[in-house]
């Protein structure tokens, strides 16, 4: 896993400092956290411009509003990728209709054989998300994948049901059955049986 | 507006974070959060557990540039050098890669610009550059680049007015090999080449006629080829970047 998990007291005295203006706790905070985040805005967003161009916008917004991390939104770095993924997400809305064709001679869109992974399946085996594994694997095979493809594509309810080939209704109900026993198998969980 | 059930709260909130909430329903789920401390509560439970779906993805290292076009928005007057974490040297990230994405937008810039920059000295290897150009009077901008992990580095003066630059080589590169080391101005649009960098000695080069300092200068070094870029973009890593400042 990257450094900049293991190290969440680090990056939260990072961005403290960040909070103050201190440039040089912003370089180091993007050294520690961008190669993590830029992996998944690229995983999300299929371009490297427009990684480049989330990232870019995700760090500047950390720049200006670092002091409104709360340790209640997750870890350091959580937090980050909650703040770069809904920035890929309104650059997504925006320029979704352009995805599929992109101009010749421009970079051809990334696939999930250019990432070398299958995040859909890292997400249920992978080592370092605990509960939220656990929990995921108690959902049913329609809830989590319609759960996963929204979170890792960035999916609308509309472009779910295109991937999955269902009608909407169903798709909005595996979604949101997802959501639900997602939320009470977490709350089930707790915070003390955290492992690994 | 107040959400009335508390189960429709908690389901706006999961797909908020999710991300399948879109549109105007988004925006407005938005303000009513930042009034409403609970459901910035139902917000955070997601985003504390969701998030943690992103430490799953493989890290990929962005291109230089973000950080120097970064640098220039939160308006950095003094740019801080990034040191290349050591450990991910060996990954070896397909140089395609790393320059790839601004490749589309620095692309026509640089093609313009290359089409008139000056000749430059050609660089094998030895005391090369120096075209005994008298140095600018007074330079207007100095700066100072030093490639991390070794003894290299120049002092670079710059007259972009005169269209004239300076170059001061200092230490040394024992990696260097077969390859050479080119200057880049980072403007706006992207980097335009400037020129082989000497190893020992001075130097000048003529600066394209078009850069001006205004917003600052970026400089950056990248590894080439022997005898510069191919493609008149960077193609190999950047040693190291930073800001002329102007001289006293």
């Amino acid at each position: 896993m990257s450094s900049a998990a293991a190290e969440p007291e680090r990056l939260a005295q990072l961005l403290a400092a960040v909070s103050g203006g201190d440039q040089r706790a912003f370089a180091q905070l993007y050294e520690s956290c961008s190669s993590h985040l830029f992996g998944l805005l690229l995983r999300i967003l299929q371009r490297r411009d427009w990684a480049e161009e989330a990232l870019q916008d995700c760090f500047l917004k950390v720049w200006q509003k670092s002091e409104t991390y709360e340790p209640a939104r997750g870890a350091p770095l959580t937090w980050l990728s909650t703040i770069a993924r809904y920035r890929a997400l309104d650059l997504l809305r925006m320029k979704r209709p352009e995805v599929e064709m992109p101009e010749e001679g421009e970079e051809p869109p990334m696939t999930l054989a250019d990432t070398g992974q299958n995040p859909l399946d890292s997400a249920i085996e992978g080592e370092g998300i605990g509960k939220l594994r656990d929990c995921m694997r108690g959902l049913q095979e329609e809830q989590r994948r319609s759960v996963l493809l929204a979170y890792y594509e960035g999916y609308t309810h509309q472009e779910l049901a295109q991937e999955m080939d269902a009608p909407l209704g169903t798709v909005k109900s595996w979604v949101r059955r997802g959501l639900s026993r997602l939320r009470e198998c977490l709350e089930a969980v707790g915070g003390s049986m955290e492992r690994e | 507006m107040k959400l009335q059930s508390a189960q429709l709260r908690r389901m706006l909130a999961a797909e908020y974070v999710l991300g399948t909430l879109h549109g105007a329903a988004r925006r407005r789920f938005e303000r009513l959060a930042r009034a409403d401390a609970a459901l910035r509560a139902e917000q955070y439970f997601w985003e504390s557990h969701l998030g943690r779906l992103a430490t799953v993805v493989n890290p990929v290292t962005p291109a230089p540039t973000v950080w120097i076009s970064l640098q220039r928005r939160i308006g950095s007057g003094n740019t801080v050098p990034l040191r290349r974490p050591v450990k991910e040297q060996p990954k070896a990230v397909p140089m395609w890669r790393i320059w790839a994405g601004m490749a589309a937008a620095a692309a026509v810039v640089a093609v313009v610009m290359l089409s008139q920059r000056g000749t430059l000295p050609e660089a094998p290897g030895g005391p090369q550059v120096a075209q005994q150009a008298p140095a600018p009077a007074a330079p207007a901008y100095v700066a100072q680049l030093k490639v991390p992990d070794s003894t290299m580095q120049w002092t670079v003066s710059l007259s972009p007015e005169r269209g004239q630059m300076t170059v001061a080589a200092a230490g040394d590169y024992p990696q260097l090999g077969q390859h050479s080391m080119e200057l880049w101005w980072i403007s706006p649009q992207g980097p335009v080449a400037i020129g082989l960098l000497p190893v020992q000695g001075k130097g000048s080069m003529p600066l394209p006629k078009e850069l001006t300092a205004q917003g600052g200068i970026t400089l950056a070094v990248s590894l080439e080829p022997q005898g510069g870029s191919p493609t008149g973009k960077p193609t190999g890593p950047v040693l190291t970047s930073g800001p002329a400042t102007q001289a006293a």
